[in-house]
């Protein structure tokens, strides 16, 4: 397992190395003031570097079988971004290049406790009965890699190459271009269009992907027929945009659109949307948002929210529903599904300098029609009910931190009870902070999956110098299914520029 | 439910200590509240009554002077002594410094007989060290002198004061008077509405959020932008309604740390989350697809620990995931919470019993009235067709209205 990762992590911290002596070097040319100034703009070039190392270990044991997965995880990142301002500085246009790496190394191992423990390596390809060898030891990943032009009026900004854009429909890691414009303060314009970069690990945790199906490559060496619920990955284009018009203080309005297709023209993924807000005093805000699926027409998610501040505090009243949706290509995709309503009734009150923050939730889900196309359904007709509190109570005062609460949720699916507490205090250039909570859980059906859990974890985040973060974290728990667990956590974040 | 009310319990235990000593805490701090993280903690070694009809009478800068060409927020503008003398020049007079001269406007330590020579003594005061840090802002008040704002504008009630204090400096509420705009406050020509207009940034240009005093965070009443534990839920709204705004302080990459993160942000998934997941996970699905493809992410682990039948046969325990009868109520879960049954299943353990005669056993997963949009579904994906009619799919499409 080792010999495998070492090329990974010799590159990991050489990244670091390089880095530090940048930091340096940086440190020796700018003044300690600098950091508190906004940047000069008689500058027509700047550049800025950061790495960022985090390296998490724990283990997870299988509630149902011997099963344990030591998680020895290493995530470097490396950006790096350069600015140069061109022609009248008063007004200059802007071009930006902005590159994003990413290593993800997995260190750990497999291992089956039943007797003599077995510990093998995450990919096993000569074992048929041994552990699934799906997920890569190493991905290297291109999060962002873009030019930028920002040119000096029309609050316009134009983007090429691999970017995450983010709007009321969701998340996108686009392949592509992207233009956004606001020639007036009333109007805005944005239009983005390219392949879906969805790609990842099997391991992946990424939001980007469209719901669906097993869609990536399988490590090399491993055959399809250990596999053969995961499908190739095909290239999918998305186009997409939104125009918004109006003033925030009386109504402004946002029309959404975004199509996927797959090579071959078949559609993946197709939204449209509408969000209005409105804030017509400094004391009432309104919100309102629907996604729907043209597809069929069905409502995937819609929001109303309304908020009012009050002198001491915020009080908010909101509904929601969403209903599962998934690509296309899918069979899932015309599956039978129920939206679930949610409504919350919440707020904060502000005690001096501590905040309470409580809200009330009642959710249920309708079986309305209580059949299928074939005829009855097998489940009920009737609607199921979950109701939830939650409270909390933070107390910041300059840079102490006493944060306690919980919450309790009953339902049909299953009931909760938590209850945390936090506490953070700065000295000097470090951050102290504490957390333990207690957690009793049931599942609706899951016997198993029932008990209670109480963690506690310490941790400290340390600002070394401008350029230099350090943050280490510890954690305890304790459950019966787990029995008792501990991870760590180490993060190096650097960060230079001129 | 004993150990739930138990925890409830001790969570109401909680929050009534804490609401107890937030209250001490507020009243002996007194009822005007600044960030201490613009405005640092002050010692103001000073005794003045600005409410004094003397004083009252005196335009501001002919105490404070220089006030009118500041240029940036760390100039210290307090009267210097020869401001006062015109009228307290008894007080300031050197060689009768004692409390009841120099205390006049000091805060101080008497000392008594102190040395003057020629074997004499008399009274002395030692005067007080006054501490001010600066604000953590940009702030020209000449530009806004020239402006035609008024002193009284920002500094709001210290005509009726006597000491100006913290509670006097300009409350961000009162700059958007004039910076402001997008629903927030009002909008005056030339007022810059960027945050690092006053705020202060970092060298890449995001405003420095960071002080020794805590962090610098936005206030309750700014695009719903508050901080609080819902925020968790709600920044996506703010994030897609107001990018910007967020811009202003973070990075898309810190977006990507969370949603396409490798380290369990704690913020999100507290206590031993791994344990506790597959509950809130049945709850709420939606959110947990804000950051995970299910079947990317979720089965991955579930596979490979045996809990999915994907999961290798060594790794399996042999009982039954599910409970005795789950197979006929399974309905209704799968129909809201589908994304659960895919943390799991692939689409062949669906096709199974789904998927049409020959492929499976043909129960219907379709909800009503599929048969009248499900021309318009095989033309414009016909693969989930395919998948559970096979190659009867398009015979099976012709039936369809």
């Amino acid at each position: 397992m080792l010999p495998r990762a070492r090329p990974a992590i010799l590159a990991a911290l050489a990244l670091c190395v390089a880095f530090a002596m940048a930091a340096r070097a940086r440190a020796q040319t700018r003044s300690t003031e600098a950091p508190t100034r906004a940047a000069p703009v008689e500058d027509r070039s700047e550049w800025h570097l950061h790495a960022d190392t985090r390296f998490v270990a724990y283990a997870v044991q299988s509630p149902r079988s011997p099963v344990a997965l030591a998680r020895r995880r290493l995530v470097q990142t490396a950006g790096f971004l350069q600015s140069l301002r061109l022609g009248d500085l008063r007004a200059p246009w802007t071009v930006r290049v902005v590159l994003e790496l990413r290593l993800d190394q997995e260190l750990g191992d497999v291992c089956a406790r039943d007797g003599d423990e077995r510990c093998l390596a995450e990919t096993n390809v000569d074992s048929r009965r041994d552990f699934q060898a799906l997920a890569r030891i190493t991905r290297l990943d291109l999060p962002e890699a873009y030019l930028e032009l920002v040119p000096p009026e029309l609050d316009a900004r134009a983007r090429i190459g691999r970017q995450i854009l983010f709007d009321a429909t969701g998340f996108l890691r686009l392949d592509g271009a992207r233009l956004t414009t606001s020639p007036h303060r009333w109007v805005s314009v944005d239009a983005y269009g390219g392949l879906y970069a969805q790609e990842a690990s099997f391991a992946g945790s990424d939001g980007y992907a469209i719901q669906g199906n097993l869609r990536f490559e399988l490590p090399s060496e491993l055959s399809e027929e250990r596999a053969p619920f995961v499908m190739a990955p095909v290239r999918t284009w998305v186009i997409g945009g939104a125009v918004s018009f109006g003033d925030a203080r009386v109504l402004r309005v946002d029309a959404l659109a975004r199509e996927a297709r797959d090579e071959g023209g078949a559609v993946a993924m197709r939204r449209v949307g509408v969000v209005a807000r409105s804030r017509p005093h400094e004391t009432l805000g309104l919100r309102a948002q629907a996604l729907w699926d043209p597809t069929d027409g069905t409502l995937v998610d819609a929001v109303g929210e309304i908020e009012g501040h009050t002198r001491r505090g915020i009080v908010r009243a909101s509904a929601r529903r969403s209903e599962p949706r998934f690509d296309l290509g899918s069979i899932w995709a015309f599956f039978d599904v129920v939206p679930t309503d949610v409504l919350s009734l919440g707020g904060l009150v502000r005690l001096g300098r501590a905040t309470l923050v409580g809200a009330m939730h009642g959710r249920w889900t309708r079986f309305d029609d209580g059949a299928s196309e074939d005829g009855p359904s097998e489940g009920s007709n009737d609607a199921v009910f979950d109701g939830g509190l939650e409270l909390s109570l933070d107390l910041r005062d300059g840079a102490r931190f006493v944060g306690v609460g919980g919450q309790l949720w009953a339902g049909s699916a299953g009931d909760t009870a938590r209850v945390h507490l936090d506490l953070g205090r700065s000295v000097g250039p470090v951050d102290l902070y504490a957390r333990g909570s207690v957690w009793h859980f049931d599942h609706p059906w899951q016997q198993a999956l029932h008990g209670t859990s109480v963690a506690t974890a310490v941790g400290a985040s340390a600002v070394i110098t401008e350029q230099v973060r350090l943050r280490t974290e510890l954690e305890w728990m304790h459950n019966r299914v787990a029995g008792h667990r501990v991870r760590a956590l180490a993060s190096l974040t650097l960060r230079v520029w001129r | 439910m004993t150990r739930a009310l138990l925890v409830l319990a001790l969570f109401a235990t909680g929050i009534a200590f804490g609401a107890s000593w937030s209250a001490s805490t507020a009243q002996t701090r007194g009822r005007a509240l600044r960030s201490t993280v613009v405005y640092p903690p002050q010692r103001i070694a000073l005794r003045m009554d600005h409410s004094h009809p003397a004083h009252r009478a005196l335009r501001c800068e002919r105490c404070h002077e220089g006030a009118t060409e500041s240029e940036h927020a760390r100039d210290l503008l307090w009267p210097r002594e020869q401001s006062c003398n015109p009228c307290h020049a008894e007080q300031t007079a050197r060689e009768n410094a004692d409390e009841a001269r120099c205390g006049t406007c000091h805060v101080g330590t008497p000392i008594e007989g102190d040395d003057v020579g020629d074997g004499g003594s008399r009274n002395g005061f030692e005067v007080a060290t006054s501490s001010v840090p600066t604000a953590r802002l940009h702030f020209s008040h000449a530009t806004h002198a020239r402006e035609g704002v008024r002193c009284l504008d920002c500094h709001e009630g210290v005509t009726e004061a006597t000491l100006a204090t913290r509670s006097h400096l300009p409350t961000m509420r009162s700059c958007l008077r004039c910076h402001g705009g997008d629903g927030i406050g009002r909008h005056v020509e030339g007022a810059g509405t960027a945050c690092d207009t006053c705020h202060l940034t970092r060298p890449d240009g995001r405003l420095r959020t960071r002080y020794p005093e805590g962090a610098l965070l936005p206030p309750d009443w700014l695009h719903g932008m508050v901080h609080d534990r819902d925020f968790l839920v709600r920044h996506r709204w703010v994030a897609a309604d107001a990018p910007e705004t967020c811009a202003s302080c973070h990075s898309e990459r810190e977006c990507a740390d969370c949603h396409d993160g490798r380290v369990r942000p704690e913020s999100v998934h507290p206590n031993d989350y791994l344990t506790t997941h597959a509950t809130e996970a049945h709850r709420d699905t939606p959110r947990c697809a804000s950051c995970h493809t299910t079947q990317r992410f979720c089965t991955e682990c579930h596979a490979r620990l045996g809990l999915s039948p994907m999961s290798a046969p060594g790794a399996v325990s042999g009982a039954p995931f599910h409970p005795p009868g789950f197979a006929r109520a399974h309905g209704d879960d799968a129909r809201r919470a589908l994304t659960t049954c895919a943390s799991c299943h692939s689409e062949r353990d669906c096709t199974t019993c789904h998927g049409a005669t020959g492929i499976g056993v043909g129960l219907s997963p379709h909800p009503p009235g599929f048969t009248s949009r499900c021309r318009d579904a095989f033309e414009r994906n016909p693969r989930a067709c395919v998948t559970c009619h096979g190659g009867d799919a398009e015979r099976v499409v012709e039936r369809c209205r």
